[in-house]
């Protein structure tokens, strides 16, 4: 599995496109052989990922690979970046505006979903931009038993 | 359930037919997707007035094979197109979200 990778652009305020990403990882790990509980760990914490770039930043790309027995997402986003990490980690704490919320976005529930969902995250982020590393670990328990 | 079940003179179906002799589970009611996303099952049909491409896209992730959009909003061609590609079924209804819940209560759905 070692030569998965893939790179994706993610265009602010594009609804649109808006979780093609995380389509797209879905269905590389579904011809993986992993099965629905992993898959919707690793998408949903994309997903949630990719709308942040959407909806918060002024864009930015995803990466995707898996490196031995670790399947790597990272973000990363060209600004204004997160003032608070820990506010923002806060349960039903955003910022998001009213077109954001009309689509159906700004729960404030994305970055407590993300570190749920993964088994490591890591944000880095000042004005300059944001980072987000997340690892989901791969195990036994990522595949059905057969 | 049958997901073909659920056609009444309420509920419009936008997608082809063929997805419904797909079973769902329950239902799950809900517009901030962030919650719809932890807290949907797998199988279920949700119920929203979030009707935009997102919408399907959550569906997709979390396998759900039916959604209703409600209190009768705009519903594009994209979505339409998205949800046949992805195989969801989609109903539109002039109902709001606690009638549609009641409605299939009283049809026996739930
Ligand atoms: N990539 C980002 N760039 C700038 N701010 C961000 C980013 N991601 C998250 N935030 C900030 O953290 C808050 C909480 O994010 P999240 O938990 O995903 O909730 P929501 O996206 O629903 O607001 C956001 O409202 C925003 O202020
Ligand atoms: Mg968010």
């Amino acid at each position: 599995m070692n030569n998965v990778a893939k790179h994706y652009e993610i265009i602010p305020f594009d609804f649109d496109h808006a979780g093609m990403m995380s389509s797209d990882i879905k269905r590389s790990l579904k011809q993986l052989g992993f099965n629905f509980d992993f898959i919707k760990r690793v998408s949903v914490a994309c997903y949630e990922a990719e709308i942040n770039i959407v909806i918060h930043s002024v864009g930015g790309y995803g990466d995707f690979r898996i490196v031995d027995n670790v399947v790597y997402l990272q973000f990363i986003d060209y600004g204004p970046g997160i003032n608070d990490i820990e506010l923002a980690m806060t349960p039903g704490y955003t910022t998001a505006n009213e077109e954001s919320r009309l689509n159906g976005f700004g729960a404030g529930m994305g970055l407590v979903n993300i570190k749920n969902s993964s088994d490591e995250m890591v944000i880095i982020s000042d004005p300059n931009g944001t980072i987000l590393k997340l690892k989901f670990f791969i195990t036994e328990d990522s595949f059905d038993e057969h | 359930m049958n997901i073909n079940a659920i056609l009444s003179e309420d509920y419009q179906l936008l997608t082809n037919t063929m997805m419904l002799n797909r079973e769902f589970h329950q239902v799950y009611a809900g517009d901030l997707l962030s919650i719809v996303m932890k807290s949907a099952s797998k199988g279920c049909t949700l119920i929203t007035v979030i009707s935009n491409l997102n919408t399907i896209a959550v569906a997709v992730l979390l396998e759900i094979p039916a959604i209703i959009i409600t209190e009768n909003q705009t519903i594009t061609q994209a979505m339409i197109d998205k949800a046949n590609e992805e195989s969801v079924a989609l109903f539109k209804t002039s109902l709001k979200t606690h009638e549609v819940i009641i409605d299939f209560k009283n049809r026996g759905l739930l």
